[in-house]
């Protein structure tokens, strides 16, 4: 390009040199200024609600209407090739663990209407006090090498009754069982 | 003047382009996921002004274009002759493809890397893909200019092209030398040529084939 045909030329030479750093200098000061604050990588994906919300106002997560968009804003921000461990569910916040491999699940594979089922179904397995939406601490969803799977924690500074105070299930809701541990996470 | 000005426009637009195009990605690179609206607050909020990336990316190729429709109508540089335009498509081919790896790899490795989720891989693929295209091109513009430069074949080639111009030779000046004779006999016979001045410039003409 300098030499343009004829041998060496100064004016091409200078012409195009002058040219090129001006535009990499303009460039460099508008890239600079439009430049946003970038969200914070190690943040895993969830959401959460503005303000305090228990278990069973309108606004909560527990609910199925509200826990369906919260799951897609959830997946929103997932990469492709990305599944979650663990799926933590309050009244008003939704929280993610992340990771890639075999044995995970997806957003969509949460039944949206699983707290309200396994609410209802753990407070005819206990009888006594009745447990509502109100009576859940939280619900994590759970990578097992069995599938996902539910553990449910009663909050226990409300009036709830005697243990036991957790409760665990597959994905799709039952069979229930009384008392489990935290379920183990795949991949170990 | 037109050459320095339209040299200057396309040459600053390049660059400017140029830097755009590698940011963008960097920037991209830097967010990974992100979400905007809906009825909660997203953990990983789209920043404010992610769209400005996004068009700085799409902005900065389509002006890398622009930029080598108006180089290649600068004309003649002063005191030159028009320059060859044949590599200049290619001059910036390179460029987008080499800026496009330069944006990946600053965004993984660079000081300021600090990759969203699947960045670093995404960027390091994105990163020798633009490096691969980019050398293509020059490789590709190499080999043109060997294949139209007979100086620069081998010791077999060489010789064989200069015998081959050495037996064409004859032909090619043999109607220009047959016109001269015809010619000149044409003088000799209506008399403006002694014979003695007919055979001088016969030989001559023979001589100079």
């Amino acid at each position: 390009m300098a030499r343009e045909g004829s041998g060496f030329n100064p004016t091409a030479v200078l012409v195009h040199l002058v040219a090129i750093a001006l535009g990499l200098y303009l460039g460099w000061i508008a890239m600079d200024r439009i430049s946003p604050d970038l969200p914070d990588a190690s943040v895993e994906p969830g959401v959460s609600a503005t303000g305090e919300v228990a278990g069973d106002d309108p606004q909560s997560l527990f609910r199925p209407a509200n826990l369906e968009p919260a799951l897609t804003q959830l997946a929103g921000q997932m990469t492709a090739g990305e599944g979650l461990v663990r799926l933590h569910i309050e009244p008003g916040t939704l929280e993610s663990e992340l990771n890639s491999g075999d044995g995970l699940f997806q957003p969509t594979d949460v039944p949206a209407d699983a707290p309200v089922v396994l609410t209802q179904t753990i407070d005819s397995e206990r009888g006594g006090e009745p447990i509502d939406l109100d009576e859940i601490a939280y619900m994590d969803l759970v990578a097992t090498r069995d599938g996902p799977r539910w553990y449910v924690q009663l909050d226990t500074s409300r009036d709830v009754g005697p243990p036991p105070w957790t409760y665990g299930a597959p994905i799709a809701g039952g069979p229930i069982e009384a008392g489990p541990g935290p379920p183990k996470p795949v991949p170990e | 003047m037109r050459y320095v000005v339209r040299t200057f426009v396309a040459m600053t637009l390049f660059a400017f382009c140029w830097v755009a195009v590698g940011y963008g990605l960097f920037q991209m690179l830097q967010v990974g996921t992100c979400a905007s609206g809906g009825p909660y607050v997203s953990a990983r909020e789209c920043p404010d002004g992610i769209e400005a990336v996004f068009f700085s990316l799409i902005g900065g190729v389509l002006g890398l274009f622009v930029a080598a429709g108006i180089y290649l109508t600068r004309g003649a540089p002063p005191g030159g002759r028009p320059p060859e335009n044949a590599g200049v498509v290619v001059w910036f081919w390179t460029g987008l493809f080499w800026s496009i790896a330069a944006g990946a790899f600053l965004g993984v490795w660079g000081p300021e890397a600090n990759p969203g989720p699947g960045g670093e891989t995404g960027g390091l693929i994105v990163g020798f893909m633009g490096l691969i295209f980019g050398a293509g091109g020059l490789l590709a513009l190499n080999l043109g200019k060997r294949r139209r430069s007979p100086s620069t074949r081998g010791p077999v080639v060489a010789p064989a092209i200069a015998r081959i111009a050495t037996a064409a030779t004859p032909f090619a000046t043999a109607p220009d030398s047959l016109s001269r004779l015809e010619r000149l006999d044409r003088l000799r016979r209506q008399g403006s040529l002694t014979e003695a001045e007919f055979q001088t410039l016969k030989a001559k003409i023979v001589e100079d084939g």
